[in-house]
């Protein structure tokens, strides 16, 4: 498309994503997944910052999704409060959940890396369709994440819920919600803020704006950093997704991500 | 046996509460003391074990906050909440914003006499003059409510009137269901449940101060009547001076 053409293009729609900030867990490298770990302090300065942030630059949300997990509720919570916007209404789902690692969940990713090797841990976490191994009931966090109350109100039987996902399997469960739930209140002109995870945040991204499956793996999202979008009337993208503040923060947030599935080296 | 267990809580110190100021529908947030008053509350929910499944707020932080606090210290941070500006505060009209010295100044001692004895005379409107008009009447979480709907003062009848609507239709179905539901909401929304709860009279509603920051659970039978007088969830101390609070409400010179 030339520049000419993309200029003719309005944007009638305007959608906010988040990744939430740091849990205890990002400090240790391990995959935090389904496991409903707390922001650390770091995380809960993270949400507050991207509150700040849009406040100034005018933002006026209508509404807000966020998953199950209450890293992502905090996180829209601690957004809502810097921006005076507590009254806004808050849906949750587990459709917007972290990507399900598996048996891969507790795991870290150092110690990963360097018994699998930093390419089969790239292949996992950044492969579209490669699912990891299945959690079971053996593993440490089975119990805590199964019989915990919130999956037991789901929209689907908890015997249903995943197992372990790959990134398409994060998109099939979460674009029905997607299209049922937020696209007719995209279509109704509210603004919306989505509140999510790393891999949440990727499928949707990979679904509005058509990213391949091969080029979704260098995506990569940073935490804190609130990620535009501006939408035709058909839901396309009019421009690129543009990350919001400070440019040279992003790229140390992007860096800092990219990091952390690099194996550290034994000393 | 009690067929439904109902939670409410009365959101701690706000920061005009501080000085002494005519809240309603201003969106005060809570002070310090209010956000330990909502911890603490959260902690008794937590030490009792308490599950709910479906939160009830109004649209005014001070309450959402209290509810924020209370659903972290109870690891429910996922349950869905509903906000609605039919549990909000009384709105006080032309009141808002003046403190008690203020108000006697401009409307005289009688006046205010009447006001805080009366159920169903409202204070002044809050006209277009006011200096939080703007903030208030113009915001924008209130752009759906219609002309009718949307109040410039309020007696405590009317808060009651426009909060009853919401328990009956929205409130007492999810009840009956069996979900347990928890209510942050403010002072007067409360008492307009407590009065219908209880089915006080309006003389023993204006009487009756609810506690803040403390867990009110009533125990309810099948037609959501009380099977005995609402608790007060907390450590002894707490809820024995709550408990008197509430007594010598009534026995208050006024």
């Amino acid at each position: 498309m030339t520049p000419l053409l993309l200029v003719l293009r309005m944007s009638k729609y305007r959608l906010v994503l988040l990744r939430h900030g740091e849990g205890a867990w990002n400090k240790e490298n391990r995959f935090c997944s389904w496991v409903d770990q707390k922001l650390s302090e770091e995380g809960v300065k993270e949400a507050r910052d991207c509150g700040r942030l849009l406040k100034e630059q005018g933002y006026k949300f209508d509404l807000v999704f966020t998953s199950l997990l209450s890293r992502s509720i905090h996180t829209a919570w601690l957004v809502l409060e810097a921006m005076g916007q507590e009254w806004v209404p808050v849906v949750k789902s587990w459709r917007l959940n972290e990507r399900h690692y598996g048996a891969l969940i507790g795991l870290n990713r150092a110690e990963m890396a360097l018994q699998h090797g930093e390419q089969r841990v790239k292949l996992w976490r950044r492969s579209y369709d490669i699912t990891p191994p299945l959690i079971d009931e053996s593993h440490p966090y089975y119990m805590e994440i199964y019989n915990d109350r919130r999956y037991a109100t789901c929209d689907v039987p908890k015997e249903n819920l995943p197992r372990a996902e790959s990134l398409k399997e994060v998109l099939d469960r979460l674009l029905p919600y997607w299209n049922s739930t937020v696209v007719p209140e995209i279509l109704k002109g509210k603004t919306i803020l989505i509140s999510g995870h790393g891999n949440s945040c990727r499928a949707i991204l990979k679904h509005v704006e058509g990213v391949s499956d091969d080029d979704i793996a260098n995506v990569t999202l940073p935490t804190g950093v609130p990620v535009q979008l501006e939408l035709d009337e058909n839901l396309k993208p009019v421009k690129p997704r543009q990350l919001l503040g400070d440019q040279a923060k992003i790229q140390a947030a992007i860096k800092k991500v990219e990091d952390q599935g690099k194996a550290k080296q034994a000393t | 046996m009690a067929a439904y267990k109902l939670v409410l809580i009365r959101h701690g110190e706000s920061a005009w509460n501080q000085e002494n100021r005519f809240c309603g529908w201003f969106d005060a947030d809570l002070s310090e003391a209010g956000e330990k008053e909502a911890k603490r509350g959260g902690q008794a929910l937590k030490d009792a074990g308490y599950e709910f499944d479906i939160c009830y707020t109004s649209v005014l932080k001070r309450a959402i906050r209290t509810l924020w606090f209370v659903l972290d210290s109870v690891d429910q941070m996922w349950l869905p909440v509903h906000r609605t500006w039919r549990l909000n505060e009384r709105h006080y009209g032309g009141l808002t914003g003046l403190n008690k010295a203020e108000t006697a100044e401009k409307h005289g001692e009688a006046q205010v006499k009447i006001w805080r004895r009366s159920f169903d005379v409202p204070p002044p409107p809050m006209d277009e003059g006011h200096n939080y008009y703007q903030n208030i009447s113009k915001d924008r979480r209130y752009g759906d409510l219609t002309g009718d709907q949307l109040p410039s003062c309020e007696s405590l009848k009317d808060t009651i009137a426009r909060a009853l609507p919401f328990w009956n239709e929205e409130i007492v179905p999810q009840i009956k269901k069996g979900k347990r539901v928890l209510i942050a909401a403010h002072g007067n929304s409360l008492r307009g449940i407590v009065k219908h709860l209880e089915g006080m009279s309006e003389e023993a509603i204006m009487e009756l101060n609810l506690p803040t920051g403390i867990p009110i659970v009533y125990e309810l039978d099948k037609n959501l009547k009380p099977t005995g007088p609402m608790q007060f969830l907390g450590d002894e101390e707490t809820v024995r001076k709550a408990m008197e609070a509430v007594a010598a409400q009534g026995k208050a010179k006024k």
